[in-house]
């Protein structure tokens, strides 16, 4: 399905969001990352059941250097 | 004689409390090692970092596995220019770092750097209502920083001058006055450039400093950190014990009694 991920248009064969950080090597066990999808802030706990849907914008983040 | 008495902390947030006046920004620094060694010299124990979007195309270098455990960290929102911005990612902050604390920043313009104020003041009230504790980065005018106070911000954190210029305190005045006038913490952020402009802010009442350009910019990170670790508790010693009046004329300091041929 196509998804637009940190901006950018993206096609994922992930059905679940926990699919799709794992394509990316994000380990959920380790802290620093936060997602939200379609601006609503996706807890942690909810990163291995909920399900991608087509058009969903998703950003992942994590802290960067600051002032 | 060693002391028994337990020293009253420098600077308390939120009920935390922290042993130096100053917080250190981690942006800017010429690699990472300089750093980890200029925050260390800084003696901050609140380092502000910002929340930006993963690089998706190879390895990541984890500040967080840097700095967490030996610095709180404080997650800002800059660059964000509405307060649905500044509320989401201080949101995501909350997630990542697992801290109810924000440096709240909402900007007006990319040429200024100032404040939105309509829009700071938005974020503010949003997100002190969710719990955060809000450390609110805004203008150096006393009636903004009294509102942001009366919403429940942990701390209110007027600019000296613009973000990155190094001007030192623009309007010494203002920022006395919100410190006479505020009970909520006072934080210069913003226009340090050097260590005598961090000294005045204590001098002047401000409970703490926030910098960053000053050191990471500074031709030695390290040794700029060292002097703005002094500069701070100087000013804060010379606050606390009470400068002496100006006066616009000359007053003799020696004793003005037995001089020779009198």
């Amino acid at each position: 399905m196509d998804i637009s991920l940190n901006g950018a248009p993206h096609s994922t064969t992930s059905i679940r969001l926990a699919e799709l950080l794992a394509e990316y090597a994000i380990d959920p066990a380790k802290p620093g990352i936060a997602v939200a999808i379609n601006d609503a802030i996706v807890p942690r706990a909810h990163w291995p059941t909920i399900l991608l849907q087509a058009g969903d914008s998703i950003e992942i983040v994590r802290p960067h250097s600051g002032g | 004689m060693p002391q028994t008495a337990q020293r009253p902390p420098v600077l308390t947030i939120a009920g935390e409390s922290f042993s130096s006046a100053l917080l250190a920004g981690s942006a800017g620094y010429p690699n990472r090692q300089i750093m980890l060694d200029a925050l260390a010299a800084s003696g901050a124990e609140v380092v502000t970092v910002s929340i930006r979007r993963v690089d998706l195309s190879g390895p990541r270098e984890s500040l967080v596995d840097m700095l967490a455990g030996k610095y709180r960290l404080l997650p800002n929102t800059a660059g964000c220019a509405t307060a649905r911005d500044a509320v989401l990612t201080a949101g995501l902050a909350r997630e990542a770092l697992g801290t109810n604390w924000v440096k709240l920043e909402v900007i007006g313009d990319r040429e200024t750097l100032y404040p939105d104020v309509e829009q700071l003041l938005k974020a503010a009230a949003q997100l002190a209502g969710d719990g955060f504790a809000v450390l609110a980065y805004c203008n150096d005018d006393p009636i903004t920083c009294e509102k942001l106070a009366d919403m429940g911000c942990a701390a209110v954190m007027p600019l000296g001058a613009p973000i990155g210029t190094g001007l030192g305190i623009l309007n010494p005045y203002n920022i006395e006055a919100i410190c006479r006038r505020l009970t909520a913490p006072v934080i210069l952020d913003a226009g340090i450039g050097t260590a005598s402009d961090a000294a005045l802010a204590m001098e002047l009442g401000c409970s703490g400093v926030l910098l960053n350009t000053a050191i990471a910019r500074a031709d030695d990170p390290v040794g700029m950190a060292r002097a703005m670790r002094l500069a701070v508790a100087a000013g804060r010693e010379a606050r606390l014990a009470g400068r002496i009046p100006k006066r616009y004329h000359a007053q003799a300091s020696s004793p003005e009694l037995g001089l020779i041929n009198s």
